[in-house]
């Protein structure tokens, strides 16, 4: 069969993402599984701070004091502005392609199923924010002579990975430049971001994930009860 | 001990290193975004002025890390380096954060067990530079 514009939308709209969600399922799992394999339970231990100031309160607050402490003693008082950029980034990030109008209509039309859905013009701007977003970290990366020193090819291809698919499907809705040619480069730079996602650096996301809530460290958000 | 002997004995000593914690190196180095958010909370790195070779991912990345990626096979100049980050430039005092969650200074403690498995320790460089 000839390859064809609408034999490759119709690829790319249905097997394309099936096989690339099941790609990501299964690298995701695994990443976990390895995640799992290298820790051992050591039952839940309270991780105390070190200063005797904090003590007294941190046995009885708990949960409160110890997202306090973290807050004090994390990148939101080092470097605020990277930090909140970089919550916002990744909260948008998962939230932005979930609740897009366009994606639920498609994915109600071929599975009947679909999520809850922003108005469009809010969807526009969180985009704009996740595309702005990208190219701060890609200018601090390249600006700031601590991070570029440890940076490499890889690191900006990351950056590439993630914005490249926010950047062609805003183009592509408001028809700017070749609409066909932006709607293809969406899907298909989409689903090769969520096939390389346990692959890559990207798999970050568990890792800080399982890091926060199953290991025992000053970091976890809860304490966790395994240690590496 | 000949120097032969000396020699395979340590290639053994830092293959078992490897094996025994590859598997959280290799996820940890992985997993680095080359964020750069651990140099705050390296007070060797604030007190240097901000000189990127102290920061603890390069540490950890030119240390550890080349180790691994050469499955510890590197020349004497190399492992010297190495020790160089891992013992000058680092005191393991364990205060580094990162936010991904990957623990540092038990990267940076065993990339100073291959060093010392290579024959070179923290306490020969303290000696001469005394």
């Amino acid at each position: 069969m000839p390859i064809t514009g609408q034999n490759l939308y119709t690829f790319l709209k249905g097997p394309g993402v099936v096989i690339s969600l099941t790609i990501f399922f299964t690298g995701a799992a695994f990443n976990i599984y390895r995640l799992i394999s290298v820790t051992k339970k050591t039952g839940r231990i309270i991780v105390e701070p070190s200063s005797a100031v904090y003590s007294a309160d941190y046995a009885d607050k708990g949960f409160t004091t110890r997202i306090r402490l973290m807050l004090r003693h994390s990148l939101f008082s080092t470097s605020p502005v990277t930090g909140i950029i970089s919550m916002v980034f990744h909260i948008l990030l998962l939230s932005v392609p979930l609740t897009l109008t366009a994606h639920n209509i498609i994915a109600d039309i071929e599975t009947g199923l679909s999520f809850i859905t922003i108005p469009e013009p809010v969807s526009d701007f969180f985009t704009m924010v996740i595309i702005l977003s990208c190219l701060f970290f890609f200018l601090r990366r390249l600006t700031d002579r601590t991070v570029r020193a440890i940076s490499s090819f890889r690191d900006y291809f990351l950056i590439l990975l993630v914005t490249v698919p926010f950047m062609s499907g805003l183009f592509a809705y408001h028809h700017i430049f070749n609409y066909k040619f932006m709607v293809y480069l969406h899907m298909i730079s989409a689903e090769t971001a969520i096939i390389l996602f346990p692959f890559t650096g990207l798999m970050h996301i568990p890792f800080t994930l399982f890091s926060r809530f199953f290991i025992n460290s000053e970091q976890s958000l809860v304490s966790g009860s395994r240690n590496w | 001990m000949n120097y032969n002997d000396k020699k395979i004995t340590a290639t053994r000593q830092i293959e078992n290193i490897l094996s025994s914690k590859g598997k959280i190196i290799r996820l940890s180095l992985k997993a680095c975004v080359r964020c750069s958010i651990c140099a705050e909370s390296c007070f060797k790195y604030l007190n240097s002025g901000g000189d990127p070779t102290y920061s603890p991912a390069y540490k950890t990345i030119n240390s550890i890390g080349l180790i691994y990626k050469k499955k510890g096979r590197l020349s004497g100049a190399e492992f010297e380096k190495i020790a160089n980050l891992v013992w000058d430039k680092c005191a393991l005092c364990m205060r580094c954060r990162c936010p991904v969650g990957i623990d540092i200074p038990a990267l940076l403690a065993s990339a100073r067990s291959i060093c010392r498995a290579a024959g070179i320790s923290g306490d020969k460089r303290k000696e001469i530079s005394d």
